[in-house]
């Protein structure tokens, strides 16, 4: 609980100073509304259930583009790290991709599929598959070569080594790739959602779009601090339990 | 200390080694690693491989592990010659090489995971048994990380001997490792070696170190690596570092690494 404490504090402090400002009247109250009043909006959201369909139809899209582009990201990456043809052809490629900001896929995402989930599957994919290929192709190369001579000396080869030692042995980089691959994933699609509008679902990004067109600044605060919360949950639940057992296998814990 | 339940040890092997040599190609010259090293060495022998670094006699270790292939010559074990790594023939580098993703009881049931034919319990047993052998069965669930540079060369070693191989290839096991934790597994694996009848080659640059523990030592040369003198070690065992007769067999041999063509070409090399 001691560990808490200080975060309630920060946390607390944020409120307590932007309220203050607030009520400073620097701004002009539609432009910068109180924290009450954007609570205000998160209570009416929920209540009329906007904010629960918004974030289910949100997630959903995010998963699903998401654990495809790992799926298929996690080994390409890692026949790129084994076969240099590869590297030299999809591992360039990727390199080159995963600098390009996903939102840069929308356009071109709208032409070919309109406005449809197609659309956003397609760019949350495309924001995820290249920087988990990157990654996984570096975790590998990153593995001491000791642990596949050790490994060989014991009878193992083939996919053997590559199931049993290679991809263990890459498993700190490749969670930092999944990790790197979900901001990447997250970011996406909030820049499609608030580009396009999809009649099949009505996603947060959507939501914090209108927000804008409503001049309804709470609403706009209030669903970027959901987007927060989201995020931090999705840290806790997806990437602390890898995180912790990696630490504590590996002993990097403090 | 003491194992409970005996596990067999299978008769150690006999290696030939025949006119073996290995080039590489580095910085766009040839470099001569090994010349015509032959080399016999008999079942349950303890042989030391001693020489400057640069002689090539880890390579010649990778060799008779099937790791890498040998340009010239060849190298039988019990008369079959060695083409791939084999499970008669394990090996322990100067980093343990353990995997920080399993503990200890999953590192060493690592290599019997790949032996056919063993029940999941037997494997345990095995695995227990010889980490009793090198007293780390109180620690079979700790992670590498967690585990002091010699606790981890044990662990290496219990892995190295679970699937009962009949050779033990070792490279510089020990050489990382504070001098007290080495006088402890000196003791350990001469121990070791006298109960599970290995045939070992063990690989050094120190040369007590090679004085208590082999039956034979064999001096090594550089540039390229040959065999340039061996030493029969006939103090009785088991060896204490520290003695005195066992110093003057190492001076005695330190003075032959010295003296040599080897230890010129390795001066001229660095100036």
């Amino acid at each position: 609980m001691k560990r808490f404490l200080p975060t309630f504090i920060f946390f607390a402090g944020l409120l307590a100073v932007w309220e203050l400002l607030v009520r400073a009247r620097i701004w002009s109250p539609v432009l910068v509304p109180s924290p009450l009043s954007v609570a205000g909006y998160l209570v009416e959201a929920l209540a009329d259930g906007t904010l629960a369909s918004a974030l289910l139809v949100t997630l959903r899209r995010l998963l699903l583009g998401y654990s495809v582009g790992l799926a298929l990201g996690v080994p390409l990456g890692l026949l790129t790290a084994r076969f240099r043809a590869l590297a030299d052809t999809l591992g360039l490629l990727a390199l080159g991709l995963q600098a390009l900001p996903s939102v840069c896929w929308v356009p071109l995402a709208l032409l070919w599929f309109g406005q449809t989930e197609g659309a956003m599957f397609f760019v949350v994919v495309m924001g995820t598959l290249w920087s988990v290929i990157i990654a996984a192709d570096n975790g590998v190369r990153n593995v001491p070569p000791i642990y596949a001579r050790a490994a060989r000396t014991m009878g193992s080869n083939g996919l053997h080594t590559w199931l049993r030692v290679i991809l263990p042995a890459a498993l700190p980089h490749v969670v930092g790739g999944m990790k790197q691959g979900w901001a990447f994933a997250w970011r996406s699609l909030m820049a499609a959602e608030i580009y396009v509008t999809i009649l099949s679902g009505f996603g947060l990004g959507h939501l914090l779009h209108y927000g804008r067109e409503l001049n309804a600044m709470e609403q706009v605060i209030g669903v970027m601090m959901v987007l927060l919360a989201v995020g931090l949950a999705a840290d806790r639940a997806l990437f602390s339990p890898w995180e912790r057992l990696l630490h504590r296998r590996w002993g990097t814990d403090r | 200390m003491n194992p409970t339940r005996p596990i067999s040890a299978p008769t150690p092997s006999k290696l030939s080694l025949r006119g073996v040599g290995k080039s590489f190609r580095g910085r766009g010259r040839e470099i001569r690693a090994l010349e015509d090293v032959t080399l016999e060495v008999s079942e349950g022998e303890f042989v030391c491989l001693l020489g400057p670094s640069g002689c090539g006699k880890s390579t010649l270790l990778n060799i008779v592990a099937g790791l890498e292939k040998a340009d010239e010559g060849q190298v039988l074990c019990d008369g079959e010659p060695v083409l791939n790594p084999g499970r008669d023939r394990m090996m322990m580098f100067q980093e343990s090489a353990l995997f920080p993703w399993l503990d200890v009881l999953e590192n060493v049931l690592f290599s019997l995971r790949l032996k056919p034919g063993m029940k999941a319990a037997e494997r345990r047993e095995v695995a227990e048994f010889h980490l009793r052998l090198v007293g780390l069965e109180k620690f079979s669930r700790a992670f590498v990380h967690e585990l002091s540079g010699g606790m981890k060369q044990r662990v290496a070693l219990a892995r190295a001997l679970a699937p009962n191989p009949r050779v033990l290839l070792m490279d510089e096991p020990f050489a990382a490792l504070d001098a007290l934790t080495r006088e402890q597994l000196y003791g350990d694996l001469q121990r070791i070696w006298r109960d599970r009848r290995k045939t070992i080659l063990f690989v050094t640059h120190n040369v007590r170190e090679a004085v208590c523990l082999g039956d034979r030592v064999v001096l090594l040369s550089p540039h390229p690596g040959r065999i340039k003198r061996e030493f029969h070690i006939g103090l009785p065992r088991p060896r204490e570092i520290n003695s005195v007769e066992l110093a003057l067999q190492a001076t005695e041999i330190m003075g032959e690494l010295k003296a040599g063509p080897g230890a010129r070409t390795e001066e001229r090399r660095v100036a």
